[in-house]
């Protein structure tokens, strides 16, 4: 049964961070290949915050979740809006430059080791047991829980909220939202701003549960097969991508070879991109600019 | 009679080369609906497109002329500033957001800043207006008849509060029936509202059951105007946008490339 | 028109650059007879660096190719470089093969996983396409770590150096001028390749696919072709670059290499082959750059363990700097020079 506890941990944080991807690119059409580094970020802020401003985690925690937002926003503002107009495949390379960067300027600022966020936050990461043969980590429970909330939040923003149903119109029609009044800039600035933040919890939870080194990037690119699988422009399409992807994961893992784990993902990838390249529940359409 | 728009010797050329509008002059009286008649490519979403602005992508640009709305110089200024105006485009193509529910549709727009009970008020409004669409409220718009789309469409350019309505090809691809529907609509929205509205057609028919003044355009540039009832009667609108006879379309066709070989000759 | 599949650089300069070669031959044959003439002067530092500008060459036309004239997005180059070397790594070390043997077993190996790569093309286009030749650089890489681990060759593959005609191919001297052939020839053969009937199926399919097809350009099969022969050369500068390291290991074979190759073909502009070896040059400098400014520059905090960190930094900042300011890269930038300097002369002449 502790398989099933390993797979559904790892169904929430390809799913958390595959909505990344999904609200980036179902409003603006734009692959966001710097999300992991994004998402290490955000770790890398909390470790900043912990060790210059506060010591208290959950304040911590509070102030990395709005820095993360200031950086969401800045990423939008200062780069990808003048990727507006361009064709997507040169915003897809500005955001593979924006992860180099931003990978060597985490580690110029913080070092190559790794880090225990955990015990700089003097946070106890000890195993919880739900019965008698399952237990899970504490960060990996909160993990759990942060993709749920994170999920109905999301869901409740875009189909409820103005806002939200505004970055939906906007995804689908971009002419005519601006047709309409919206201002596109501001919704392109709310879904990078809401990616790094929702990265952003995931790349705090991993950190707390493991180690924190840049490398750790590289789940934000095995979580991006989970959110093509689902069809990237589909919320609940990620959720299921993402379910996808960690059960292959887990059971080849655990059944026929370790070394499996970091390609399963793009295997997976591959057979969807051939078989079918809009996923179980996006829109099949087919975009070349910005 | 004051006119809420005022285009002079508009020019508008598309990628910095190609010439789609050269020179068109027309107005919009307040609280008329006028009409702009013409064939495919004579430049009709072009001169609306220019008046509601271009966005970056069109990479279309006004060369010379000048828009006046409500006496202000406007031209060239672009989304969503205009709207902020108060010009409202109906677009022909692509007129709904299709995975969003009808409600959704109407409560998207951005320029609205009534919230809570005012809001119900004004989509009641719409649903008064076009009692069809209060039935299918719930529904995605992706799922709507080309006729409930077009009701949708104006709804939603409604929504957005404008002073002057403009609408691309609005019986286009609808059947006769459901054209019938969507003009008495907008009587009766013109009726209630005074609403101005510029009115882009093929079908001179329609045209001339909403519009009290028209337009034509051809090739880029205005061919003739007049009052409904005069161009009614006018024999070269009653060939080419009636369809009496076939022998004004010849004729049209033979003039048309009499007019290519003089150009080409110069 | 501009590009509607990559886009980058609005200029479609193949045909332009060809006429330039031609009118500037004398310049060519100038550049080099002074290529030539470097080894012996320069030092075995400054060797080893033109040595790693030319394979880096070879690998970046062959990515221009690919990209920024048949319109193919490539997240995979380094997979195919893997492919190349672990050809030759694994040829040689379980059956002692010889350069004659290894290289063309690379070439044909890159050719044909560029075809498994260009599969998916026929289907995907931007960033689909981008997404699945970044799946199979992992594919790759992880057979190429299976054959480490299974061999027990975990630190990866040494390799001897290459033996041809009788000599064997060690220093420094012999590298660059080996590898400087090498270039030459590549580039010779990517430019008529250009000027054929399949360099300008690939510029029209890359233009505007549908009106290629349109028009009766075989879409499915110009861009396999691109695929297959872009991979084939570039899986060979993996083979020459394992040769050069006498070393084969998946750690060299990083997503970073991939994206390494973009920068190059970015900064050096797209669509064109001479931007390829520019751009090589460019992005082949940039770490000793960086370590020249470490040593000078002390109080930056630089130091060895975090000048590869440095180096990243600045490849997604020049990246960066390059697709939002200069798409064109540095051969628009080089053409507005020239232009520049014709004009002003023009100008003087006519006073």
């Amino acid at each position: 049964m502790q398989i099933v506890a390993n797979i559904i941990v790892l169904t929430s944080l390809y799913a958390l961070v595959a909505s990344g991807y999904v609200l980036v690119y179902k409003v603006s059409r734009v692959l966001n290949l710097a999300h992991g580094e994004l998402m290490i970020l955000g770790a890398y802020l909390l470790v900043a915050t912990s060790a210059g401003i506060t010591s208290d985690p959950l304040i911590a925690i509070a102030l990395t979740a709005v820095f993360s937002i200031i950086v969401g926003l800045s990423v939008y503002l200062l780069l990808m809006r003048e990727m507006t107009g361009q064709p997507v495949l040169a915003a897809v390379l500005t955001t593979v430059a924006l992860g180099i960067l931003l990978r060597g300027a985490m580690v110029l600022i913080w070092g190559p080791q790794q880090l225990n966020v955990a015990s700089m936050l003097s946070f106890e990461n000890a195993s919880v047991v739900l019965t008698d043969s399952i237990r899970v980590s504490t960060a990996s429970l909160w993990l759990v829980i942060c993709t749920v909330v994170v999920y109905l939040g999301l869901l409740a923003f875009l189909h409820m909220s103005r806002w939200g149903m505004r970055m939906r119109a906007s995804g689908q029609n971009p002419l005519l939202a601006a047709q309409r009044g919206i201002n596109l800039h501001t919704v392109y600035a709310l879904a990078w701003t809401l990616s790094t933040f929702s990265g952003s919890i995931a790349g705090v939870l991993v950190a707390l549960d493991s180690r924190l080194d840049v490398n750790m990037a590289v789940i934000g690119l095995k979580a991006f097969p989970a959110a093509l699988v689902g069809g990237l422009d589909s919320l609940h399409g990620a959720l299921i991508g993402a379910g996808v992807i960690a059960v292959l994961e887990v059971l080849l893992i655990h059944y026929v070879n370790p070394l499996l784990s970091d390609v399963v993902p793009f295997l997976v990838l591959i057979a969807i991109l051939i078989v079918r390249p809009w996923g179980l529940f996006g829109t099949k359409e087919e975009l070349n600019r910005v | 009679m004051t006119d809420i728009l005022e285009i002079t010797d508009l020019e508008v050329t598309y990628q910095r080369s190609i010439l789609a509008l050269h020179g068109v002059n027309l107005r919009v009286a307040k609280g008329q609906i006028t009409s702009l008649l013409g064939a495919n490519g004579a430049g009709k979403s072009t001169t609306l497109r220019a008046i509601s602005g271009f966005i970056g992508l069109d990479n279309a640009r006004v060369n010379a002329g000048r828009v006046r709305f409500l006496g202000e110089d406007i031209t060239g200024l672009q989304l969503p500033r205009t709207i902020h105006k108060g010009i409202v485009l109906v677009p022909e193509r692509d007129k709904v957001f299709t995975n969003l529910t009808v409600a959704e549709n109407l409560e998207v727009v951005a320029t609205s800043r009534e919230e809570g009970s005012k809001w119900q008020q004004i989509e009641e409004e719409i649903f008064v207006y076009f009692p069809r669409l209060a039935k299918l409220r719930n529904k995605p718009a992706g799922l709507l008849s080309g006729g409930e789309r077009q009701m949708l469409a104006i709804g939603g350019a409604l929504v957005c509060r404008p002073q002057l309505l403009l609408i691309d090809e609005l019986s286009l691809g609808l059947a006769p029936v459901i054209v019938d529907e969507i003009i008495e609509r907008l009587r009766e929205v013109h009726a209630k509202t005074e609403l101005s509205m510029l009115l882009v057609e093929q079908s001179a028919a329609v045209a001339f059951a909403l519009a009290s003044y028209g337009f034509v355009l051809e090739n880029g540039k205005v061919e003739l105007e007049g009052a409904t009832e005069d161009l009614r009667s006018n024999q070269k609108v009653l060939d080419l946008y009636l369809g009496t006879g076939s022998t004004g379309r010849a004729d049209y066709l033979a003039n048309a490339r009499r007019r290519f070989e003089e150009r080409a000759n110069v | 028109m501009s590009n509607t599949e990559t886009g980058i650089g609005k200029i479609a300069p193949v045909r332009a650059v060809a006429k330039g070669d031609g009118g500037n031959r004398t310049a060519w044959m100038g550049l080099i007879v002074l290529l030539a003439l470097v080894p012996l002067v320069a030092s075995p530092f400054h060797l080893d660096i033109a040595s790693q500008i030319f394979i880096a060459a070879i690998g970046a036309l062959a990515l221009m190719v690919l990209t920024g004239i048949a319109g193919q997005i490539s997240l995979g180059h380094g997979g195919l470089m893997a492919a190349g070397a672990f050809t030759t790594g694994i040829l040689y070390k379980e059956t002692g093969a010889g350069i004659w043997i290894t290289l063309p077993a690379s070439v044909v190996a890159g050719a044909v996983i560029g075809l498994i790569f260009g599969l998916p093309s026929l289907r995907l286009r931007g960033v689909y396409l981008a997404m699945s030749t970044l799946a199979l650089h992992f594919v790759v890489i992880y057979l190429g770590g299976e054959y480490e681990f299974a061999s027990g060759a975990s630190t990866g593959i040494f390799l001897d150096p290459p033996v041809i005609f009788g000599y064997e191919l060690y220093d420094g001297q012999a590298w660059y001028y080996a590898l400087f052939l090498l270039v030459a020839g590549t580039y010779w053969g990517c430019s008529n390749l250009l000027n054929s009937k399949t360099g300008r199926a690939w510029e029209a399919l890359h233009a505007n696919e549908t009106a290629a097809e349109a028009l009766g350009v075989q879409v499915a099969r110009y861009k396999l072709l691109a695929f297959v022969i872009t991979s084939g050369i570039a899986s060979f500068s993996g083979a020459l670059f394992a040769y050069y390291q006498s070393f084969v290991s998946v750690e060299a074979f990083t997503l970073f290499m991939s994206i390494q190759y973009i920068a190059m073909i970015i900064i050096g502009g797209m669509g064109s082959l001479t931007g390829a070896l520019l751009g090589a040059i460019f992005v082949t400098l940039v770490p000793y750059c960086i370590e020249w400014l470490m040593e000078t520059v002390p109080y930056l905090g630089l130091d060895i363990s975090t000048a590869s960190s440095a180096s990243h930094a600045a490849f997604g900042l020049l990246m960066i700097l390059f697709l939002v300011f200069e798409p064109s890269g540095l051969i628009g930038i080089w053409k507005r020079t020239v232009a520049r300097f014709s004009s002003q002369s023009k100008k003087e002449g006519v006073q």
